[in-house]
């Protein structure tokens, strides 16, 4: 079900003038892995996902899934933005059912596909509410219910829960994890939270701030599902903490030298 | 407790009808109009009394209250009201379809492309201010026949301001709509009617609000040319054969309908308009 994403030497400047804001990026996701991607504000991991993406081209490199070339957005891969961005004319179920529209599926083959996925996201009762009444974290719902309608075989999130609550999030830390394995999806989540990196990725990349690389990276040897209270949890966040907190010091090194 | 809400309301609407605090509520609502259009009733009796009292206009008197509602009346009855009134919302179907089917597309291009709105922008400011009437010389010579004059001259109406608001409409999209629509696999056919469309429909219909009103305020002076048919025609017409009665009674009809298609516009734009504030 899954593909793998292959980074090949991918660097990207969004201007001739400015410096790049990636650089050099090489890296294999294997199909069905699932990857975090963590790293400060304004380093550049919302333009890496729209890259993988197809959205942006990058100045130099590409993206292969399952070895072909990204040249445009796809179905097959799906990209959930930051913002939500729903449609404001739409019911969340229009919303969630719009990809599987495009598809061209009937209003009965919507309705087996949609009905569990908006149930799973707790959004069963509110089906037919103008989305602009939503609560931040109900319309983050929406978008994901809507990403994953389309069933992708690559889920890019960006940040997708900043904006739940705790328990929305804790829950949806572990529901994503499970449906993405379940099915096969590779994931790529980015976030800046190092507990739903180590909640959710078999793989942790570590993107540095000043030179657009990708320093570190860790695996986690954890079982799923994850237990986020667990002494093994505890242990490779601490770890995870360490690895980050080593490569900042190493860019400072590197920036006073 | 949002569903305690939703039910509060609902129950709230049901009630409503069988309220007197409804009735009480109707009541302020029309209050206001109904002052107004005494007051209007009165100073145009208050006119008509003035010119029946001043012997030079007499002749005139007949455009008074009582002579046109009767005039008015008697038009209803005989059915000689309606064909000037088909005539006059024929030609105006005709314009703004016209204003439409180009005015939407062209915005569309100016709000899109910004190069299309920096050339376009002092042609369009520009022919924008000329009053629809001034092209009438050109618009006989260009068409065959007076109607179709007319309809050009409704259209040159309704053209900008649907153009204008349009593109407003474009310039106010979400680039986000359109990242998230291509990532679902929309066709480009797919992104205009379910997303472009939808998203600029407001804009449109404001648009075409505004181009109604100077559409209807155009073809009555339109209509004094050249044809023989239609609400302008028939105002010249009742000048023509000192039926000042007849002359008020369109009048009236005019500023009805007038208002009635601004109604309509409006429950339009209301029943399209996605915003909520
Ligand atoms: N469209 C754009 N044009 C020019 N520069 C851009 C554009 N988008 C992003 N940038 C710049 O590229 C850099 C990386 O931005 P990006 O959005 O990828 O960061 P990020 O890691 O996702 O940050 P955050 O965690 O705050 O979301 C930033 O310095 C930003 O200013
Ligand atoms: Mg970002």
């Amino acid at each position: 079900m899954g593909a793998s994403i292959s980074l090949d030497h991918i660097s990207h400047g969004f201007s001739k003038s400015s410096a790049l804001t990636l650089r050099h990026i090489d890296e294999f996701i294997e199909a069905g892995e699932l990857v975090a991607l963590i790293g400060r504000s304004g380093c550049g991991k919302s333009t890496l996902l729209q890259i993988i993406a197809g959205l942006i081209k990058p100045t130099q490199g590409c993206t292969r899934i399952d070895g072909k070339q990204v040249i445009k957005p796809s179905a097959k891969w799906n990209l959930m933005f930051q913002k939500a961005s729903l449609y404001p004319w739409m019911t969340v179920k229009e919303n969630a059912a719009l990809g599987l529209n495009f598809a061209g599926l009937d209003k009965k083959q919507i309705d087996d596909r949609i009905d569990p996925l908006l149930s799973m996201l707790g959004l069963q009762d509110k089906k037919q509410q103008n989305v602009q009444r939503l609560s931040g974290g109900q319309q983050q719902r929406v978008a994901l219910a809507r990403s994953l309608a389309t069933e992708p075989e690559v889920l890019l999130l960006d940040e997708p829960f900043s904006a739940l609550d705790t328990f929305t999030r804790s829950a949806l830390q572990a529901e994503v994890p499970a449906i993405c394995k379940q099915r096969g999806i590779t994931l790529v989540t980015v976030t800046h939270d190092i507990d739903e990196a180590v909640a959710m990725a078999d793989r942790v990349f570590i993107m540095s701030q000043n030179r657009g690389e990708i320093v570190a990276q860790i695996s986690l040897d954890l079982a799923w599902p994850r237990q986020q209270s667990a002494a093994s949890f505890l242990a490779q966040r601490a770890e995870l903490m360490q690895r980050f907190a080593d490569t900042e010091n190493q860019g400072c090194g590197q920036v006073s030298a | 407790m949002a569903d305690s809400v939703t039910q509060k309301s609902a129950s709230l609407k049901t009630q409503l009808p069988v309220n007197t605090g409804y009735a009480m509520s109707v009541v302020t609502h029309i209050k206001y109009p109904v002052i107004g259009i005494a007051l209007l009733l009165g100073f145009w009796w208050l006119g008509g009394y003035l010119i029946a009292q001043d012997p030079d206009l007499s002749a005139f008197s007949d455009f008074a209250p009582a002579a046109t509602f009767s005039a008015l009346l008697g038009m209803i009855a005989s059915g000689e009201l309606w064909p000037p009134i088909w005539a006059s919302l024929g030609r105006i179907i005709a314009g703004l379809f016209w204003g439409i089917v180009i005015g939407v597309p062209l915005g569309v291009l100016v709000g899109y492309v910004k190069i299309a709105l920096a050339v376009a922008n002092v042609p369009f400011q520009f022919l924008r201010m000329i009053s629809p009437l001034a092209w009438m010389p050109i618009a006989v010579l260009a068409f065959e026949t007076w109607n179709s004059a007319i309809v050009f001259l409704i259209f040159m109406a309704t053209v900008w301001p649907i153009i204008f608001s349009t593109a407003h409409g474009v310039r106010r999209i979400d680039p986000n709509w359109f990242k998230v629509a291509r990532n679902l696999g929309a066709s480009a056919w797919q992104m205009l009617q379910r997303i472009v469309m939808p998203a600029i429909m407001t804009d449109v219909l404001v648009g075409i609000r505004l181009a109604v009103g100077v559409a209807w305020v155009v073809l009555v002076p339109a209509e004094y040319l050249g044809v023989s048919s239609g609400l302008g025609y028939a105002i010249n017409d009742a000048r023509d054969t000192l039926s000042y009665d007849t002359l008020g009674a369109v009048v009236i009809v005019i500023g009805v309908i007038g208002y009635l298609l601004d109604l309509l516009c409006n429950e339009l734009v209301k029943r399209f308009n996605w915003h909520i504030e």
